[in-house]
């Protein structure tokens, strides 16, 4: 019970953490506040599950990022394919210091974003947002080193095509592999 | 801010609501599963043990396994007002199933307007409970033992088939949901026994599915010796009620090996296979052709269109290897067309297209279907079926039932036309 204890308490700090950052990736993942917390949830409850078996910060972060990832990709294909969106606008409680070219860029690359397929969108968010180098990326969507470098290949062009001109030198200087 | 990291990072800065989630109560659950994948893993190495002394060659109907019981008890009141439903599944015009997640606080509907801007409250979607309705959706029976699935299917009436999240492999129950047992595989078998369901299991994320036969009396699935000539990528490790059949013919949608999509089809119960390749969009990002059954061996195929990736390419069955284009897709402008339809009583293929908009509340739905006889598609309004549904389900016998994302009311029709409530028959 004392170890049961001690365990809930250093999850607790390292949820304390971690949960914004891991609910921003789940929310560039998907798109979706609520969903993003939903995904949040699936991969701290595995976390939690696994706690014993992972002791290493680093190890805890590619834990989480692979549950998180994995479980997105899991839902896009669930039965019950999510329709419902409670609300489509944040509430306005913290609006970042932006102008309004600011917000329309972000507005314009986030739909782009969302437009993506979902493996190509989390290979993007891996590689990109992430930093993972390929092998890594592979290790959290579970795929092979050759599935990441076209996926990776394929959301770039995508994304160029549906950008187009609207973010010029956007994703310029950005590979696929 | 032209680099693609700073890009990422802006979006991913914009301002959420609330996080609701608490280190208790997520602590508290990854324990609860990690209990159940224990027992589950328990019964599982003890059924193993029995089989290799009894040294047990079980095949379909054959000799019963002795099998876990990895889940919780059932619990014994029905749906309440916290309890959402997430999914609907059909036996047949009576027995339909739904599965509901707990959630804390709020009742439901929840709504922006009458419950502020914090969100919907909090549920717990790690575990799942099922209801049975013996009237056809009128009366709901208590809630069964939670589960964490991938994915439910309806086997038939008071059998259901659970693809347990976490490695945990096949659930089923054949006390409609109210408990549930593991599944171990049996040997390969040559056929699909008669009217025995099939799905299509993965081993891992990018493997593609095998087709499967369940047993949930004798808690067995089995793979078909011969698999279809094509390939389906679920995409996850899903149960999904793969091919269709007609009696012991049976149809699936996936991809050539080189890539093509195309059917496969089997006219002796997956014994043997054909694969026609259809005219549709063979690229990666383009899902593969998904086999549509309705009445009266009216079946159909549907794609997305080797021209407009934005349109579908829909083609009817009309005899072994033979899919004629059934309708022509408008020519206007349409939103996302989602990946399902269903074929209505009079033999008509409805398909929906999803309308996404950033700045509505909630996503809407609209139904495409072309005149008997054929024609280009054009939007229909089946009476009393709202436009925020999840996927129609048709049960065997030809009933039709869908849920609403909105309300969470279940609808049901007898000719996937015309709609009512399900409770207020």
């Amino acid at each position: 019970m004392r170890g049961d204890a001690e365990e809930r308490r250093q999850f607790g700090e390292y949820f304390a953490a971690r949960r914004d950052a891991v609910r921003r990736t789940a929310y560039l993942l998907c798109g979706d506040w609520h969903w993003a917390e939903d995904l949040t949830q699936v991969a701290f409850i595995r976390l939690a599950d696994g706690w014993s078996r992972v002791r290493d910060r680093q190890a805890l972060d590619a834990f989480v990022r692979t549950c998180l990832v994995r479980a997105y990709l899991s839902e896009t294909r669930r039965l019950w394919r999510r329709r419902e969106r409670p609300y489509g606008d944040p509430p306005e409680a913290v609006v970042p210091d932006d102008g309004p070219e600011a917000l329309a860029q972000r507005e314009l690359f986030a739909r782009a974003l969302r437009r993506l397929p979902p493996r190509q969108r989390a290979t993007l968010v891996c590689r990109y947002y992430q930093e993972l180098d390929v092998a890594e990326t592979a290790a959290a969507l579970g795929c092979s080193v050759g599935t990441v470098k076209s996926q990776t290949a394929r959301g770039l062009a995508a994304l160029r095509e549906l950008l187009g001109d609207e973010l010029p030198g956007a994703l310029s200087g950005v590979g696929g592999r | 801010m032209t680099d693609l990291r700073e890009l990422l990072a802006d979006v991913a800065g914009e301002p959420g609501p609330p996080s609701r989630l608490t280190s208790d109560a997520l602590f508290a659950a990854g324990r609860r599963r990690r209990a159940r994948r224990r027992a589950a893993l328990t019964g599982a190495l003890a059924g193993l043990v029995v089989a290799v002394v009894a040294g047990a060659a079980t095949v379909v109907g054959g000799p019963q396994a002795a099998p876990p019981r990895p889940g919780e008890p059932p619990v014994t009141a029905g749906p309440g007002a916290t309890d959402l439903v997430q999914w609907v599944g059909a036996g047949d015009a009576e027995h339909v199933y739904q599965a509901y997640i707990r959630c804390a606080g709020s009742e439901w509907p929840w709504s922006p307007a009458t419950q502020g801007t914090a969100g919907p409250p909090a549920c717990d979607k790690s575990r799942f409970m099922v209801a049975e309705s013996a009237d056809g959706g009128r009366t709901w029976g208590a809630l069964g033992a939670p589960v964490d699935p991938e994915g439910l299917v309806v086997l038939g009436p008071g059998r259901l088939a659970a693809l347990a999240q976490g490695g945990l492999g096949l659930l089923v129950s054949t006390d409609g949901g109210a408990t549930w047992s593991s599944a171990a595989r049996g040997p390969d078998v040559v056929a699909a026994p008669a009217g025995a369901p099939l799905l299509c299991l993965a081993d891992a994320v990018d493997a593609p599915c095998t087709l499967t036969v369940v047993d949930p009396v004798a808690h067995r699935y089995f793979a078909l010796a011969e698999q279809p000539g094509v390939k389906v990528f679920p995409g996850v490790r899903a149960a999904v009620p793969a091919a269709v059949r007609d009696g012991d013919r049976l149809w699936i949608g996936g991809r050539t090996g080189d890539g093509r999509p195309a059917v496969a089809e089997s006219p002796d119960a997956g014994r043997s296979w054909t694969v026609t390749p259809l005219p549709a969009c063979a690229a990666a990002e383009c899902p593969p052709p998904e086999v549509v059954a309705g009445p009266s061996g009216v079946r159909y195929a549907v794609a997305t269109s080797p021209t407009d990736r934005q349109r579908w390419a829909a083609f009817r069955w009309s005899g072994p290897g033979r899919w004629e284009p059934a309708g022509a897709a408008p020519t206007g402008p349409v939103g996302t067309v989602v990946g399902w339809g269903y074929v209505a009583g009079d033999g008509r293929l409805v398909l929906v297209e999803l309308r996404r908009s950033a700045r509505v509340d909630i996503d809407r739905q609209r139904y495409w279907a072309a005149p008997p006889g054929g024609g280009q598609f054009v939007p229909v309004s089946p009476p009393g079926l709202p436009d925020t549904v999840y996927p129609v389900q048709r049960s065997a016998d030809g009933c039709y039932y869908a849920l609403s994302y909105s309300d969470r009311v279940l609808y049901r029709s007898a000719d996937g036309w015309r709609w009512s409530p399900a409770g207020s028959r």
